[in-house]
């Protein structure tokens, strides 16, 4: 994901991205890059003033969460299944 | 336990339960009972001398045990039996854990999924076979509002005290208003986030805790981003105090409005239009 610099990948992500289907996995670098060209909506952290956030829904049950310093770099890209997700959101402020 | 059988069950088995099971006078006193009519004492000697040891032993003979159902007046007939075996199978598989089967499969003829839900720890996989899908939930949602609403319609193995109070914390309410907006305009499955917020709009604005009857019709009629921001508005002002509002809002207009130069987005333009009529008409 150079897309992004240096971006800390979290949940289980790698499994997850192998797990999708190759169309899913451009549809989410493709996602990535258009949240770095602010094509994408962002979500701002209640706990975090400083962080906003793009979120997307893959199928039914995986979900992503990248974050960014408002001012600065993409912190996170996050995939995982719901459930860890729903956890990630709420640590995170969103 | 007797909340198990209602009166049309008995009434079509009556051939059959009338002299195998229970004498005349006995099946006369529990179709009484059945229709909520006051027993005289004879009859209420009858009652749980005869006729409870009875019905608990076909029961127990059945795997028919600890048995909690609510909400019955909004619970198909002929889906209590099917919701028990469900129960009973389950029950099997997740051997001493609370189960609770919940969801439109209860209150609906036409439904999608049987909502199955486990109480445990411990965080597992939630699971489909056919049409039963077993949602892992931590035990300490019990105590949310999530679960009272939940369980208003429900038939579970366990007892439970539904509570009735809860805070519902400006920030989360708002978090989910935001995530359910952001899933609507990216045309993403917003079911989830539709459900919880209607639960807290509900709760916020009149304390009232909507059932999954109530909630599965609103949410046929919630369908566009206009009517869930006024739902909003209503219960953020009805629900909320003037300075607590405009202290929290006023921060997250000035946010917004700072990242609508950055990001030329829809959402943002939705949340501090809210925002702003909540200011307004705060009180």
């Amino acid at each position: 994901m150079e897309i992004l610099g240096s971006v800390s990948f979290e949940g289980h992500f790698n499994k997850c991205f192998d797990g999708l289907k190759e169309t899913q996995q451009e549809e989410l670098i493709n996602w990535v890059r258009n949240c770095r060209d602010h094509k994408i909506s962002p979500i701002q952290s209640k706990k975090d003033r400083k962080i906003i956030g793009f979120v997307k829904k893959f199928g039914s049950n995986l979900r992503t969460i990248l974050t960014k310093e408002k001012e600065g770099y993409f912190l996170e890209l996050f995939l995982d299944k719901h459930k860890y997700y729903e956890s990630e959101m709420s640590k995170l402020g969103f | 336990m007797e909340n198990l059988i209602t009166l049309d069950m008995v009434n079509k088995s009556e051939d059959v339960l009338r002299k195998r099971i229970f004498t005349n006078l006995q099946l006369n006193i529990l179709k009484k009972r059945l229709q909520k009519k006051e027993l005289d004492s004879n009859e209420k000697t009858y009652y749980y001398k005869y006729i409870k040891p009875k019905l608990e032993a076909m029961f127990y003979f059945f795997d028919i045990n600890e048995i909690n159902i609510n909400g019955r007046e909004d619970i198909l007939d002929n889906r209590i039996s099917e919701a028990v075996n469900i129960l009973n199978k389950i029950k099997r598989k997740h051997k001493n854990k609370k189960i609770m089967i919940s969801g439109s499969f209860l209150f609906n003829r036409d439904y999608n999924d049987i909502d199955v839900f486990i109480f445990t720890k411990y965080n597992k996989e939630d699971y489909k076979t056919g049409k039963i899908h077993v949602n892992f939930i931590p035990e300490n949602a019990i105590n949310s509002l999530f679960f009272s609403s939940l369980s208003k319609i429900s038939i579970s193995n366990f007892n439970y005290s539904r509570q009735n109070e809860f805070n519902i914390g400006l920030n989360d309410f708002i978090q989910n208003y935001e995530l359910l907006i952001n899933s609507i305009l990216n045309n993403e499955d917003y079911q989830k986030e539709l459900r919880d917020f209607l639960v807290n709009a509900e709760y916020a604005s009149g304390e009232i805790i909507l059932n999954t009857k109530q909630l599965y019709k609103l949410r046929k009629k919630v369908k566009n981003t206009k009517v869930i921001s006024s739902t909003l508005v209503t219960a953020l002002v009805l629900g909320y105090k003037k300075n607590t509002l405009n202290s929290a809002l006023k921060k997250y207009i000035a946010d917004y409005r700072k990242l609508l130069k950055q990001y030329n987005s829809p959402n943002l333009k939705e949340y501090i239009q809210t925002y702003e009529k909540v200011m307004n008409l705060a009180m």
